[in-house]
């Protein structure tokens, strides 16, 4: 644990230039880099769900991993402020109990992330055990707290998790993340997997716990709708880097970044009278390789690129007070 | 009168568990340049009906009644050879989601859709007839000599699309084609599917749970639960005024940009070989009456071109 | 999946399924076997290599159920006991006198004719009337002191002068059917042509003791060609008791050998899958080493070198085939780590000892089980053959070491089928129960999930 320097009183968690890049081969073959994580500042507030969108393949899933200490960074550094004690977070950070059971996460997928063998009462007091809460009265109170909090009703300790429906599974995992009485909690696309009549109780759900409890979230997720009901601010992700974030409300009805532009366009919105309009989606085709381009990683599919983009990454500037943007249009 | 005609059609499925009725007696229309929507969740049965239109239900499915009149034919009727003789990939078309991965990866995207055209003995230059097919789903008729794992998902989806229309089908049955694609390129594909609407006069159903992304296409709309209809009708009626309370509570859990809510709809899709006796629906439905549980709605026309099954009206 | 995982799952799976069940039975009826012979039979077992305990038997005998089939020429032993007479007592010596009679309908002669007669004292000699139907006799004596069981070889010299009497000359080779041949043939030229007499036969054995001497015990055996269930082999001894005897032992080190290398095999499997990097490199490394080596000769090898017991005897070949299962456990065992809820115990704080006892031992156990099961039979065949190459402990009846007596004793060239075809079918025959039970808890553990 080494001090990381000045962090705001009211930022929870940060990264500093983060980097996380995946080698494939290099031995005997050619080495293969991808950039998953390239460059990135966060700012997440306490208190805050700050929810991070962006497609499949953006690296949203191994920045949330790497917030937590489950990846470890390439380059750059994630600060965690503790008590106004700020924490270089590493993989290593494990090992301290008491910061472990800070961080914590919710997976995509219900039915994996929860050994469906196990009974649900297991499930839930074993972490516990392992917190050294050792007294049982303790432990079932704790139990019963959390599934109230989710929602789930109390007898339901004594099934087993395979007896669960997929919604419910989802909720057990948040009440499992929830027992440790974590300070930061990442979501990791907890709604994709479910069908969209069950999206909309796990967002509320977690929407009241962050209100009942302050709990910061970082919510990762490529439905920008369910973005917008759940979060404080967003962080907009494309290959890797943050290219817009501020305001939930400002990002997503002022957006600055082409794409995000072109991804509010693309978005389907109930929308009958346009059955026939062809949307206009102002996206270039993409053709060039990837290694190719220094700059913005928009660059080949921008209508407004320039080649200025093509060889310089944009600065980070300030639109107005809570918006953000990674472009040189700006 | 329509092109497509489905009436009484119903696919079980005979499991160990008992028989599934996976599609129920659902009627159908479909017209010329028309593109109807089928929304459902999974598990609804709408695949499935996607399927059976096509005849591609595969034991322990089986289809087990009703008719699919085409141009006032009922192709339901014919065997399997003149199906696939006269009707299959040559009238009526299908793409599905994983489409995308539906090409061989050891050969060439224009040897593949040539191979389509051999096996249906289309009578015409074969490369004329892929490059026409690339130009209009907008790729680059070098796409043709590109491998399948040279070209990106949405490039892939678009590819088949063209295989798919080689032998100019009069209807294009699309099953669930962007769900497994970004947000953008299914955007782009929905558009390609409005141009080819436009310009090849393609009727087409398209079948997802995405409420959303219909709205942006459909002419009409089907409502499919567990393995029936619960309502139908034109779109821009349906989205303003949705009457099933099926329709009104899926309405209200589609997750809309512009919406700052999402409502889910409480208990879980009936065990299709144990549907409830009476309407299919009713151990969910806030307005369930004594009858609802007695006895199942018939598909009533209550105004317009809107079709309801409920007892409410 | 209603039902609870656990034991009551597997029992339930195995007893619904019939093959299952069948399975379970045979084991059974085989564990009860074994008890019974472990307890019935445990001083015959010990007499196993004791070659004057089964002099009484016929020697070579095919299963009894074959006189059937042909009852004139195939028949069991009849035994013939009758009350002592004391002709004369005195002070140097007593004599007695034994009277047998019997009728012979069969078409061949016993294949040997045994006497056997217990005296508190040892016998100073005896003399043998042996009068054939049609009146003519023989008389028989001992060349050395006799024995309490004196069979036709003892009485050869006296068979061997009336043969010559008969017909002339003494065959070269002189067998117990040979002689036997004679005391019940024809006299004349035609002695030795096959044509027995058929009647009523007297023998009368005159016996010379010391005083004070008491007949015991006194049989007569006409020993036939058939006995038990499956006849007898070259020594005489049963091939159903050597099966019975065998059984035991086979099951016991085929379970043991099975456990053991399924356990093991599983433990360092699972563990080395769990635990990956260097240490899991370095265990499959080992692992690939063991399960290349040629695991006959290598046994062959180790078992002349050590002469093991049986209990060292099925580590060893537990040490050979471990390394099967290790590997399957280790690819069951990294494909549970790709599992979400594996990463999430580590983000809860869960130690990894835990994390493997939670939701790698579970999953590892039943096929574990299943494996066992179908590991047993393959164990069995190695012994037995170990067994028939003679490498097992020497006092341990098996059926591999049956086998490898009638190889010695060219039972195939004899044409005593018995001695062959009964323990080689029993081998299987205990194999088939441990596959089908085997299978069925497969099905059960990998069609269910």
């Amino acid at each position: 644990m080494s001090h990381a320097g000045y962090i705001d009183s009211n930022v929870l968690i940060k990264t500093e230039g983060l980097k996380v890049y995946f080698v494939k081969g290099g031995f005997l073959s050619e080495k293969q880099i991808t950039k998953a994580v390239d460059g990135v500042d966060m700012k997440i507030n306490k208190g805050e769900v700050m929810a991070l969108v962006g497609e499949s393949g953006s690296g949203k899933t191994t920045l949330g991993r790497a917030m937590i200490g489950l990846q470890k960074p390439t380059d750059g550094k994630i600060i965690y402020n503790r008590d106004n004690n700020p924490i270089i977070i590493t993989p290593k950070t494990k090992i301290i109990k008491h910061i472990r059971k800070e961080l914590q996460m919710v997976y995509q997928d219900p039915y994996s992330s929860i050994d469906p063998y196990m009974k649900v009462y297991d499930a839930l007091s074993m972490p516990l055990k392992y917190a050294k809460i050792k007294n049982k009265e303790s432990i079932n109170k704790k139990i019963e707290e959390v599934l109230n909090m989710v929602g789930l009703p109390l007898d339901l300790i004594n099934n087993y998790v395979f007896q669960l429906s997929g919604g419910q599974r989802q909720r057990l995992s948040i009440a499992r993340a929830l027992s440790l009485d974590p300070r930061f909690l990442v979501a990791d696309e907890p709604v994709t997997m479910l069908d969209a009549s069950l999206k909309g109780e796990i967002v509320d759900l977690l929407k009241k716990i962050n209100k009942k409890t302050g709990i910061t979230i970082l919510f990762i997720t490529h439905e920008l709708p369910i973005a917008k009901i759940i979060a404080n601010r967003i962080s907009v992700m494309y290959k890797g880097k943050i290219v817009e974030s501020g305001r939930a409300q400002t990002v997503l009805t002022d957006p600055l970044h082409p794409y995000t532009q072109v991804l509010l366009e693309a978005y389907p919105k109930i929308n009958p009278e346009s059955k026939d309009t062809i949307k206009t989606i102002k996206v270039k085709e993409s053709n060039i390789s990837a290694s190719k381009i220094k700059g913005c990683p928009f660059y080949d599919r921008c209508p407004f690129a320039t080649q200025k983009c093509l060889e310089k990454m944009p600065d980070i500037k300030s639109i107005s007070s809570d918006h953000e943007v990674a472009c040189w249009l700006y | 009168m329509p092109l497509l005609s489905v009436r009484d059609f119903s696919i079980h499925f005979y499991t160990p568990k008992g028989v599934r009725k996976a599609v129920d007696r659902v009627n159908l229309d479909l017209s010329k340049k028309e593109v109807i929507g089928i929304a459902g969740e999974s598990g609804s049965g709408k695949s499935t009906l996607a399927m059976g239109i096509m005849r591609l239900i595969t034991p322990p499915g089986k289809i087990v009644g009703g008719k699919i009149l085409f141009n006032n034919e009922d192709i339901l009727s014919y065997n399997e050879g003149k199906f696939n003789k006269e009707i299959r990939w040559k009238k009526i078309s299908m793409i599905f989601q994983g489409s995308m991965n539906g090409f061989t990866p050891v050969f060439k995207i224009g040897q593949q859709i040539e191979e389509v055209l051999e096996i249906h003995e289309y009578k015409g230059n074969f490369k004329e007839r892929v490059n026409e097919l690339l130009k209009m789903v907008e790729l680059d008729p070098s796409v043709s000599d590109k491998y399948p794992h040279e070209l990106s998902g949405g490039m892939r989806q678009r590819a088949f699309i063209a295989m798919a229309l080689a032998l100019n089908p009069e209807i294009l049955i699309c099953d669930e084609p962007t769900t497994a694609l970004d947000v953008i390129t299914q955007a782009k594909i929905i558009n390609l599917l409005k141009t080819l609407k436009k310009d090849l006069g393609l009727s087409i159903i398209f079948i997802t749970h995405d409420l959303a992304l219909l709205s942006e296409i459909s002419d009409r709309l089907y409502i499919m639960y567990a393995g029936g209809i619960m309502e139908s009708g034109y779109s821009l009626d349906l989205y303003k005024n949705p009457k099933h309370p099926y329709t009104q509570l899926l309405m209200d859990s589609i997750a809309d940009i512009n919406k700052d809510y999402i409502k889910g709809i409480p208990g879980f899709m009936p065990d299709l070989a144990n549907l409830p006796k009476g309407c299919r629906f009713s151990d969910r439905c806030p307005y369930a009456m004594e009858i609802c549980k007695q006895k199942e709605p018939e598909l009533k026309r209550i105004e317009g071109d809107r079709y309801v099954s409920c007892w409410l009206y | 999946m209603a039902a609870e995982t656990g034991i009551k799952l597997y029992l339930n799976t195995i007893l619904k399924n019939k093959s299952g069940l069948i399975g379970l039975l045979m084991i059974i009826i085989f564990v009860a076997l074994s008890i019974y012979a472990v307890t019935a039979y445990s001083n015959v077992n010990n007499e196993w290599k004791n070659g004057m305990y089964w002099e009484s038997y016929p020697k070579n005998a095919m299963p009894y159920w074959m006189s059937y089939f042909n009852p004139q020429k195939i028949f069991g032993t009849e035994t013939l006991t009758t009350k002592p007479s004391l002709l004369y007592s005195s002070s140097n010596y007593y004599i007695y006198q034994l009277n047998y009679n019997f009728t012979w309908s069969k078409d061949i002669p016993p294949t040997d004719v045994i006497f056997y007669i217990k005296s508190s004292t040892p016998m100073e000699s005896i003399q043998i009337l042996w009068i054939k139907p049609d009146g003519t006799n023989i008389t028989l004596s001992t060349t050395s002191q006799p024995s309490s069981y004196t069979d036709l070889i003892s009485l050869s010299s006296s068979i061997k002068s009336y043969m010559s009497e008969q017909i002339g000359y003494v065959p070269p080779t002189v067998t117990p059917q040979l002689l036997s041949q004679s005391l019940f043939g024809y006299e004349g030229k035609g002695l030795l042509n096959g044509t027995i007499e058929k009647g009523l036969y007297k023998v009368q054995v005159t016996i010379v003791t010391s005083p004070n001497t008491k007949i015991l015990i006194n049989k007569l055996y006409l020993e036939g060609n058939a006995y038990g269930l499956f006849g007898t082999d070259i020594y005489g001894r049963p091939i159903d008791l050597g099966i019975l005897l065998g059984l035991p032992n086979a099951l016991e080190i085929g379970l043991l050998t099975s456990i053991i290398s399924v356990i093991g095999g599983v433990i360092i499997g699972g563990i080395s899958g769990f635990l990956g990097g260097k240490t899991d490199s370095a265990m499959n490394w080992v692992t690939l080493v063991i399960l290349v080596l040629p695991a006959l000769p290598f046994l062959v090898v180790l078992s002349y070198v050590m002469r093991p017991n049986l209990f060292l005897e099925a580590l060893l070949i537990a040490f050979l085939s471990w390394p099967f299962y290790a590997i399957i456990a280790r690819s069951a065992a990294q494909s549970i780590k790709n599992m979400t809820f594996v990463e999430a115990d580590k983000v809860l704080g869960i130690p990894s000892y835990r994390t493997f006892f939670t939701h790698f031992m579970p999953r590892l156990t039943p096929f574990a089980i299943a494996y066992t099961a179908l590991g047993v039979p393959g164990a069995i065949i190695l012994v037995e053959t170990l067994s028939f190459l003679g490498l097992t402990p020497a006092g341990l009846v098996t059926w591999g070491s049956i086998l490898d007596s009638a190889e010695s004793n060219f039972a195939a060239v004899n044409g005593w089928w018995w001695w062959i075809l009964f323990p080689g079918l029993m081998i299987i025959l205990v194999s088939i129960p441990f596959v089908m039970i085997g299978f069925s808890i497969e099905k059960a553990v990998f069609g269910g999930k």
